[in-house]
């Protein structure tokens, strides 16, 4: 990679706890890059040490051995709040500050560059405004911290963390509490953010669906001394990701991009229908161990096939037809079809 | 809005002002009005004991509640947001009970006079300093509120059973006045006891400057506040030598007198509505004095009544006071900020 796109650079890392009589490693080996611009993901099994590196990388932990490189600085020689103007962090936990408001929350960003009577300037006051925008927080400027909803409050976090102006910008877990439209406006944002501020934001997060579909690059941590980097798709391609996840009968389809039960199918049923229909039932029908496959190529009166599957719509109400009888719902048919299975 | 904070803390201050003067006007002895304000901008009265009682007794003791009062309020506030807790305060956690056995020692000692005055105050602050070293060490560790409240908790027991074991061995005279020490009171301070609290808690104060965008960051916890270029090892040291030097400068003079620490920051960010300490410092300062003042007014109104109908003169212990009235209020404030389940 070209050295000036890049803003982060690892070297032969090796990270993990220290105390005084003991070194407990984590990973070791560890050699990355990323650019400006890029969502990353960094994840993982559990316990593979995702929020070890993601730690060493924001200062936190002190690296075992080897460097980081943040703008060709070596961070561990940074002194004082240095670390703090070029690496900013977003946490898993939602603070619980009192009496503060969101732009208060925001402004406080600012502090690596105001001095101990925190007086801002004009163009502190700008970047508060501008981060508060950025992230659609302005009608909630005013309003206390703790009367917002969950996706708001890290929102606000968030803001803060681009206020600080960093050229990295870490997360842990940062959509863990959040339910699912929270977390994908959280992530779309965080996409913006790092195309059009320049910055690079490293994810740590265990979600590998949002990872495949949001990210730029994956940081896949394999085991304490193999980390894969690549875009989401080159590493679902070449069979990565089911190489690290797959368990047992789970494995992860390339197909797809779904993680499936591959136990063996048991019978395949031939269904006929509107697409969405037969997507569905199809997915339900996975779950009891049946294949499904789409009667596409057979032209003639559906009724010829043994046993077909048909559905017909209208609008957005379905009908099953099977073994000459009418369903209403895929639940009943799939306890139709159970039932059939449990005869036989 | 800080208009309105503005308004409010002048408030504050024109309050604690009142409390001041009329903690100066009232007492178990009735001096006349007159003469009261003749001896404060005179120092001359017809009267010698009016004199003496005015100058010698009521204006030590209104300066000691003035001082004590914004002592413990200000390490209340700094403990309630280090910690991150609401029922972090000076006595909550032990630390009052460090300084406490650190002026026992010297009291059953039986050192007196400026000597025993400059051991008590060392040796209490001491104690203190030593009880919140160990709960920052348990927090670093452990980093959960339980652990370090039950700590405190029973640093606070073993502490008490040490002074109770001192107390089985020590000589009479030496028991009682350790016992009325622990009443806790801002009567009896001498300006020589005042020589000793003032400077110590006048410079805490004025440090706290330096201090309020830190504790600002904080707000958010240490893990936000060391990224965003809070030097944590540098700002812990701070938060134990502030909070171990407020209360141990203050018990060891005043005894331990419980709630204000707790209570007082507590009122003054329902009061205010905000967190900041720009704000806060001076809030916390000025309505830990008022409620000193309040309680040590309350605690020698039964006292005067009684002079007047002829019994024995005598006033309310201090902590009696501070605790009926605290108690109620920290477990509103409880109330309000738990969320409340069936």
């Amino acid at each position: 990679m070209n050295r000036e796109r890049q803003t982060i650079r690892i070297e032969n890392l090796s990270t993990g706890y220290r105390n005084r009589k003991t070194v407990m490693k984590v990973n070791e080996g560890i050699s990355l890059s990323a650019a400006k611009g890029k969502l990353i993901f960094l994840t993982g099994p559990n316990g593979s040490g995702k929020t070890t590196l993601l730690k060493t990388i924001t200062g936190t932990l002190r690296p075992l051995k080897g460097s980081i490189f943040i703008k060709e600085r070596e961070i561990t020689s940074l002194r004082g709040n240095a670390i703090s103007k070029i690496v900013s962090v977003v946490l898993t936990s939602i603070p619980d500050p009192g009496y503060l408001t969101v732009e208060e929350i925001v402004t406080l960003g600012r502090a690596p560059y105001t001095g101990f009577k925190n007086r801002l300037t004009e163009d502190d006051n700008k970047i508060i405004e501008k981060s508060i925008e950025m992230l659609s927080l302005s009608p909630l400027g005013k309003r206390l911290f703790s009367e917002l909803s969950d996706g708001e409050k890290q929102k606000t976090m968030i803001a803060r963390a681009l206020c600080q102006n960093t050229d990295i910008i870490c997360m842990d877990e940062p959509s863990s509490h959040l339910d699912f439209p929270s977390r994908i406006e959280l992530i779309s944002f965080l996409k913006t953010i790092a195309e059009k501020e320049n910055k690079t934001v490293i994810i740590s997060s265990h979600d590998l669906n949002t990872a495949l579909n949001s990210a730029d690059i994956i940081w896949l941590i394999e085991k304490s001394n193999t980390i894969h980097s690549g875009a989401p798709e080159d590493l679902a391609l070449s069979g990565i990701i089911g190489k690290v996840f797959n368990r047992g009968n789970f494995r992860f389809s390339e197909k797809t991009g779904e993680f499936l039960s591959e136990s063996s199918f048991s019978k395949t049923i031939t269904a006929d229908g509107p697409e969405e229909a037969v997507f569905w039932t199809g997915k339900a029908l996975r779950k009891e161990g049946l294949r499904i496959s789409h009667n596409t190529e057979y032209s003639g009166p559906p009724e010829e096939i043994k046993d077909l599957l048909t559905v017909r719509s209208s609008g957005k109400s379905y009908v099953w037809s099977y073994k000459k009888r009418v369903f209403r719902s895929i639940y009943e048919v799939v306890c139709f079809i159970k039932q059939q299975q449990g005869l036989q | 809005m800080a208009g309105k904070q503005n308004l409010k803390t002048l408030i504050l201050l024109f309050t604690a002002l009142t409390v001041f003067i009329l903690d100066i006007f009232t007492g178990s002895v009735k001096v006349p009005l007159a003469e009261i304000i003749k001896i404060l901008f005179t120092g001359s009265s017809s009267s010698d004991l009016w004199r003496e009682i005015i100058i010698n007794l009521r204006l030590p003791s209104a300066f000691a509640a003035l001082l004590g009062g914004a002592a413990l309020s200000l390490a209340g506030l700094d403990m309630q947001t280090f910690f991150r807790n609401p029922l972090a305060g000076p006595y909550v956690l032990g630390i009052g009970s460090g300084a406490s056995l650190g002026t026992a020692l010297v009291i059953m000692t039986g050192i007196t006079g400026f000597a025993g005055r400059t051991a008590s105050v060392t040796a209490a602050v001491a104690g203190a300093f030593a009880v919140t070293a160990v709960l920052i060490l348990v927090l670093k560790r452990y980093r959960n509120i339980t652990i370090l409240l039950v700590t405190g908790l029973l640093a606070g027991y073993f502490i008490n059973s040490i002074v109770t074991i001192l107390i089985r061995y020590s000589e009479h005279a030496s028991v009682r006045s350790y016992i009325n020490w622990t009443m806790g009171s801002f009567k009896n301070i001498t300006w020589e006891d005042l020589s000793f609290l003032a400077p110590v808690a006048v410079s805490v104060m004025i440090f706290h400057i330096f201090m309020i965008k830190q504790l600002d960051l904080y707000l958010l916890g240490e893990n936000y506040a060391s990224s965003m270029g809070v030097d944590k090892n540098r700002f812990r040291y701070s938060v134990l030598v502030t909070t171990s030097l407020l209360t141990g400068a203050v018990t060891s003079v005043c005894g331990p007198v419980s709630f204000i620490g707790i209570a007082a920051p507590h009122f003054c960010r329902s009061f205010m509505k905000t967190s900041r300490h720009n704000v806060m410092v001076p809030a916390a300062i000025l309505s830990g004095s008022i409620a000193a003042l309040a309680a040590d007014i309350i605690s020698s109104l039964p006292g005067r009544l009684m002079a007047e109908s002829g019994i024995i003169p005598g006033s309310l212990p201090l902590n009696a006071v501070t605790a009926l009235i605290g108690v109620p209020f920290v477990l509103k404030v409880l109330f309000r900020e738990t969320v409340h389940h069936e």
